[in-house]
């Protein structure tokens, strides 16, 4: 089965190596761009997320795919918002419940709570953190896409699985015939 | 000559391209399919109370309110399911703008969109950030959040009611 592709190999000169080679890189720098472009577009530090608890169910479900704006104005009420608290890496996708702006500052005081939890978010804050600020506010789900993340929640679940998968797709752009 | 994986690979690329092609169009096209929700909200009893919270006292409201709807309309091919919340509104001297969501609901059928002499009470805690409302004028309005099978998530709300 890799006889050819051995075949192909040794056949390729130093010139043809290169140039498979750098349709590679050409391939992983062009993902990295439209994905910095959307970044930039949207204001948001990461504009596409996926849902990793089943927290806003029935709406969202793990492994669903949100798209995410970063609006100018101020934070509304009913927005469903994607936050992350200082010193944990997981961000919260979670539907705002309170707001409250202060005159003399401008500052928001945003109180959040899933869909599907019983009680509001003050128990995932900080202890003591009554209200969230616009600063730890990440995006605004904008757009859905269903099911499509579930690849990135198994390569989570399965580190083995996500270096599989990219080797045999690096192999198989090496490989690949013009 | 075209092996196998070249055939498969060939036919995967096509599937997945027409697939979201089709995720694409679908999305394009829902905000213009047309809706006429309608909403009433009346309220039947208000009432403040001073409780103990976060170690000072603080004025609670209860609220009870009557919902007639006909959500009906925002059920379209692309609806997953509805968000409806009623949402009071109000200024106070220290804070600008104070928004709060008193109750939701899920709607998942076209059945339940329908919405006839329906009571409700505030399910969730309607305190002010400081310990006051101030006597402050509140204005309560019905919400609606459309969430699609694929697509934008679209919103709308009812006219606002002047307490």
């Amino acid at each position: 089965m890799f006889e050819e592709e051995l075949k192909f190999m040794r056949n390729l000169s130093k010139r043809q190596f290169a140039q498979q080679v750098l349709n590679f890189l050409m391939i992983v720098s062009s993902a990295l761009i439209v994905w910095k472009a959307m970044a930039l577009y949207t204001n948001s530090e990461s504009p596409i997320v996926v849902v990793l608890s089943g927290s806003m169910e029935p709406a969202f479900y793990r492994g669903d795919l949100l798209f995410l704006g970063m609006p100018d104005e101020p934070v509304k009420i009913g927005d469903i918002c994607v936050f992350k608290i200082p010193g944990r890496d997981v961000p919260i996708v979670h539907r705002v419940i309170k707001v409250h702006d202060e005159t003399e500052t401008g500052k928001q005081f945003i109180l959040t709570k899933g869909d599907n939890n019983q009680v509001d978010d003050r128990g995932l804050y900080d202890h003591g953190q009554m209200w969230i600020h616009k600063e730890h506010i990440i995006g605004k789900v904008k757009g859905f896409l269903p099911h499509i993340g579930i690849i990135t929640i198994l390569m989570n679940d399965y580190p083995s699985l996500k270096y599989v998968l990219i080797g045999v797709l690096g192999l198989y752009v090496l490989f690949s015939r013009e | 000559m075209y092996n196998l994986m070249q055939r498969a690979n060939a036919l995967f690329a096509f599937a997945i391209t027409v697939l979201f092609a089709l995720f694409g169009v679908i999305s394009v096209v829902t905000p213009f399919l047309s809706s006429s929700p309608t909403a009433t909200l009346n309220i039947s009893d208000l009432q403040i109370w001073v409780y103990e919270y976060n170690l000072s006292e603080s004025e609670f409201a209860f609220v009870d309110m009557k919902l007639e709807a006909d959500l009906t309309s925002l059920f379209n091919w692309n609806t997953k399911q509805l968000f409806i919340c009623v949402i009071v509104e109000y200024n106070t001297d220290t804070h600008n703008q104070n928004q709060i969501i008193l109750w939701d609901k899920i709607i998942k059928s076209k059945e339940d969109a329908l919405i006839k002499n329906y009571d409700i009470h505030n399910a969730y805690n309607f305190v002010d950030i400081t310990s006051s409302f101030e006597r402050a004028n509140a204005t309560y309005s019905l919400h609606w959040d459309i969430m699609p099978h694929v697509g934008m998530l679209m919103n709308g709300r009812a006219e606002k009611l002047k307490m």
